[in-house]
């Protein structure tokens, strides 16, 4: 940076880092959906397992996510924002090494995710999967990234905060706290732990994050870069900037609230649903506001869409946007989720908003970036149009496919006869008919992929016909923005103060009796009243105020950080405290004390032996709750296929909790008991031999792999440290048990002439499924596994 | 029937809290917004932000559209 004169300096960009992360979004796209296509074949056929147990469908899903999301749109994210950070605030990054630092720590987080998930080593917690030691990274790159673009902020040259940045803001703050909060867990060993929280609690963390993680990781950072680059190729400002400020304040403020839809029909409670549904059709506001924005600012210039394959690729990508913030609502309506929920519908919803939304958008800055920043025209036009219309057709017959597939699954699972019971009870049938659609998918994903083939040779060609381009900025040498200053008496300014009087008084009310309640109420309804005449008499005072906000970026971050925990607080607090009050362990004198507690002592879950636990954690690591639920909603269609629906108590000991997402196979929260050992056996070792029609890969290792009993005695002590009552002799004697309970199961197996090791994964898995939807099993006796009859692990009678 | 089902369960009064503080700030953003109080000759100022003038050095061509290739 050197001084030209008195008033002016050149400031020099660093776009090194720019082309760094845009070169990795390319190579990292390509693995995300070249996996993506992977696991498409095997869901088509399952022969592409390849009877591999690192190449399963269960872990590689998991991979393709991770991917797609946090490399693939993330490592576009950091180009993208380091690319418009710095022109808008006329200012390089304030240090090359933290940028270099994100970016080499984000490469490294993704290569061991890229290993870690094949291997097995997962949370069990859809896109929270990393382990924890790659969590610990995660949070470290993050706050690296938030210094740097905190600090550029601090030494900025343009004193107005545009719109862009306050998406990144919010993104950068908000995926910070979903992130810890939604990762606490307890280690075991340096590949495992477990989550602090447990069953509905877990649930209703988990999906504040999941959902969170579309809308501040593949929301609002998709949306400040709409706000920049769509701009920058439309060549004109964007249509309203005042829709902008309502857009980014009512969307971080309502899509923090809309989390319970994951959970529509589950056991969480019902207000918790009710809350998340109302604020999720009230999202429709904000997004189509946005979507609106961006079409709009192309007025005037709707011309280039015939030519430019830029805004081609941005206009269909807010499109995408429009449409798939329509169809998330309306999927989140109970009733429509209701046929929706586990199906491949929502497959359909999240592709229209990856591929057509997120992909296209990053697409397009690619286009428009790499010619500038290697100083050159695109190599071929042609080519870019050629990859749009091919991506188009694709994500198009990706998302119908799995629209049509997703409701005629749908119905079909709910669809009962004339006597009122289930019109097609054999599950299997419904996926046979899915499997036109399924190939439907891999055609498309695979057009699509073969767009971005065309994508890299173009965009290789551009970069080798120019070279690194050094792009600098004039700005006053007095102008630059001293950020702190004024921050105090912003903050305690009038408009402030009535804002923290709002929140705590509404604090206040929701921890007061019903004889304070009323005065609060009235007291809010006078702070209300003040403020509508302080906004009369000092308008503006109150114009000045918010201009100040716009300029203060720690003001501005902190005012963005409440909007957030509100909804989150206001959804978590109060599901973590009432789970909190049922106790994990009902005794006889408890119910006789409070006979209300009967009803919950039936349902409520009992810890798992060991052997149970072994098999639950296998369970996990092999992703199997990519394809099952363990979760019966309170349908006749369901109950009748399944069995009893379930009950909040039956899974408050699941750290982490299984409820699942989809249901490419059955639900499994009451498999116990319903095949024999035999036939999981059988089933594991090749799906075909029990359902001929199943996808399901092979899972002969279960065989061959053995576990190490002594492990899951830590594992119990853990889960003790949890909550989950253990008792010291279930401690001390859980290596006994493990191998005692897992001998019935051998000797089983051996009377219909199948060998297996007592401490092999089979035996393990099949524990645990019998366990599934029951009570404790037998164990055996310590030493002795003939003491009690093999058979009783098939037939005991559930003791709730 | 509102008073019943809120005494039932004094955690219930946090929904309504947060969705009485959403009201009152996402009504006060909009209308700070559609009543016009902000300057609109700034609002436009910050608008062309995006476009602030750069130098581009040590390159070929300048960037942008591509080649009828």
């Amino acid at each position: 940076m050197s001084v030209t004169n008195t008033q002016m300096k050149t400031v020099i960009y660093d776009d090194n880092i720019v082309r760094a992360f845009s070169i990795v979004t390319i190579v990292w796209g390509v693995i995300a959906f070249l996996v993506g296509v992977l696991i498409a074949s095997q869901l088509s056929f399952w022969q592409a397992n390849f009877g591999l147990e690192w190449l399963s469908y269960g872990r590689l899903r998991q991979l393709h996510t991770n991917a797609a999301i946090f490399a693939f749109v993330g490592n576009g994210m950091f180009a993208g924002i380091y690319y418009s950070t710095q022109r808008l605030l006329k200012t390089r990054m304030a240090s090359d090494l933290l940028s270099k630092i994100n970016f080499w720590g984000y490469q490294l987080i993704i290569l061991a995710a890229a290993i870690s998930f094949p291997m097995g080593w997962t949370q069990g917690k859809e896109y929270a999967e990393l382990i924890w030691p790659i969590d610990l990274l995660v949070v470290v790159v993050w706050v690296i990234f938030a210094v740097n673009f905190f600090w550029t902020l601090a030494r900025r040259n343009e004193r107005n905060l545009y719109v862009a940045l306050w998406f990144y803001i919010a993104t950068i703050v908000t995926i910070a706290v979903l992130y810890v909060v939604n990762n606490l867990s307890l280690p075991t060993s340096l590949v495992h732990s477990y989550p602090i929280f447990g069953g509905v609690q877990d649930a209703i963390v988990q999906w504040w994050y999941g959902h969170n993680a579309v809308a501040f990781f593949l929301t609002t950072p998709p949306l400040g870069l709409m706000y920049y680059f769509l701009v920058k190729a439309a060549d004109r400002p964007v249509y309203s900037y005042r829709l902008s400020i309502v857009h980014f304040w009512s969307l971080i403020f309502l899509y923090i609230w809309a989390g319970p839809h994951h959970l529509l029909y589950t056991s969480l409670p019902n207000w918790a649903q009710t809350l998340g549904m109302i604020f999720s059709i009230m999202l429709w506001a904000p997004s189509w506001g946005g979507m609106l924005n961006g079409l709009l600012t192309l007025r005037g210039a709707w011309d280039k869409l015939r030519t430019d394959p830029v805004i081609k690729f941005f206009v269909v990508a807010v499109t995408f946007y429009g449409m798939a913030t329509f169809e998330g609502p309306l999927l989140a309506i109970k009733s429509v989720n209701a046929l929706g929920h586990y199906t491949d519908w929502i497959i359909g919803h999240v592709h229209s908003g990856t591929l057509g939304w997120n992909s296209f958008m990053t697409f397009g800055i690619l286009y428009w970036l790499i010619p500038r920043l290697y100083g050159t025209k695109l190599y071929s036009l042609k080519m870019a149009n050629a990859h749009f219309w091919i991506g188009t057709v694709g994500i198009l017959l990706y998302v119908t496919s799995m629209w049509i597939g997703g409701v005629s699954q749908g119905l079909f699972w709910r669809a009962l006869g004339p006597d009122g019971f289930l019109k097609y009870p054999d599950f299997i049938e419904g996926l046979s008919n899915s499997r036109a659609m399924y190939q439907t998918r891999l055609a498309g994903g695979s057009l699509f992929l073969l767009g971005i083939v065309l994508m890299i040779f173009n965009l290789i060609r551009t970069a080798r016909q120019g070279k690194p381009a050094t792009v600098s900025v004039e700005v006053p040498v007095a102008n630059r923005n001293r950020d702190g200053e004024g921050a105090l008496a912003l903050l305690t300014s009038a408009p402030m103060m009535f804002m923290v009087a709002i929140v705590v008084l509404g604090i206040i009310f929701g921890c007061a009796g019903p004889v304070i309640s009323p005065l609060v109420l009235a007291l809010f309804i006078v702070v209300v009243v003040a403020v509508i005449i302080s906004y009369g008499l000092h308008k503006k005072r109150w114009a000045h105020w918010y201009g100040l906000v716009e300029r203060h970026a720690l003001v501005f971050t902190i005012m963005s950080l409440l909007a957030i925990l509100i909804g989150g607080a206001v959804e978590i607090v109060p599901t973590l405290v009432a789970s909190n009050r049922i106790p994990l362990e009902i005794t006889d004198e408890m119910v006789a004390e409070n006979p209300a507690m009967a009803e919950s002592a039936r349902w409520m879950q009992k810890p798992y032996s060991p052997l149970e636990l072994a098999g639950r954690d296998l369970y996990i690591t092999e992703g199997c709750y990519s394809c099952h639920s363990q979760m019966i909603r309170p349908f006749r269609h369901e109950v009748l296929r399944y069995g009893d629906y379930s009950r909040l108590e039956e899974s408050l000991l699941d750290h982490p909790f299984q409820w699942g997402s989809k249901r490419t196979g059955l639900d499994l929260a009451r498999v116990g008991g319903k095949y024999d050992n035999l036939w999981h056996y059988l089933h594991f070792m090749d799906p075909r031999s029990t359902s001929p029609a199943s996808n399901m890969p092979a899972y002969s290792h279960f065989k061959t792999k053995t576990l190490d009993p002594a492990v899951y005695t830590g594992r119990m002590r853990a889960l003790g440290k949890l909550g989950t009552p253990y008792s010291d002799e279930d401690f001390a004697l859980a290596e006994q048990r493990f191998l005692s309970q897992g001998k019935l199961i051998v000797d089983y197996l051996a009377g219909n002439d199948v060998n297996v090791e007592t401490n092999s994964q089979m035996v393990a898995m099949i524990a645990y499924m019998q366990r599934l939807g029951r009570g404790p099993q037998p164990l055996g006796a310590p030493g002795d596994g003939s003491a009690l009859d093999a058979g009783a692990a098939n037939t005991a009678t559930a003791s709730r | 029937m509102f008073r019943e089902i809120v005494g039932k369960g004094d955690l219930l009064n946090w929904p309504v809290v947060g969705l009485l503080i959403f009201m009152m700030i996402f009504a006060g953003v909009v209308a700070f917004m559609l009543l016009g109080l902000r300057d609109k000759r700034k609002l436009d100022e910050i608008a062309a932000l995006p476009f602030a003038p750069e130098t581009v050095e040590d390159n070929h061509t300048e960037g942008g559209a591509g080649n009828e290739r």
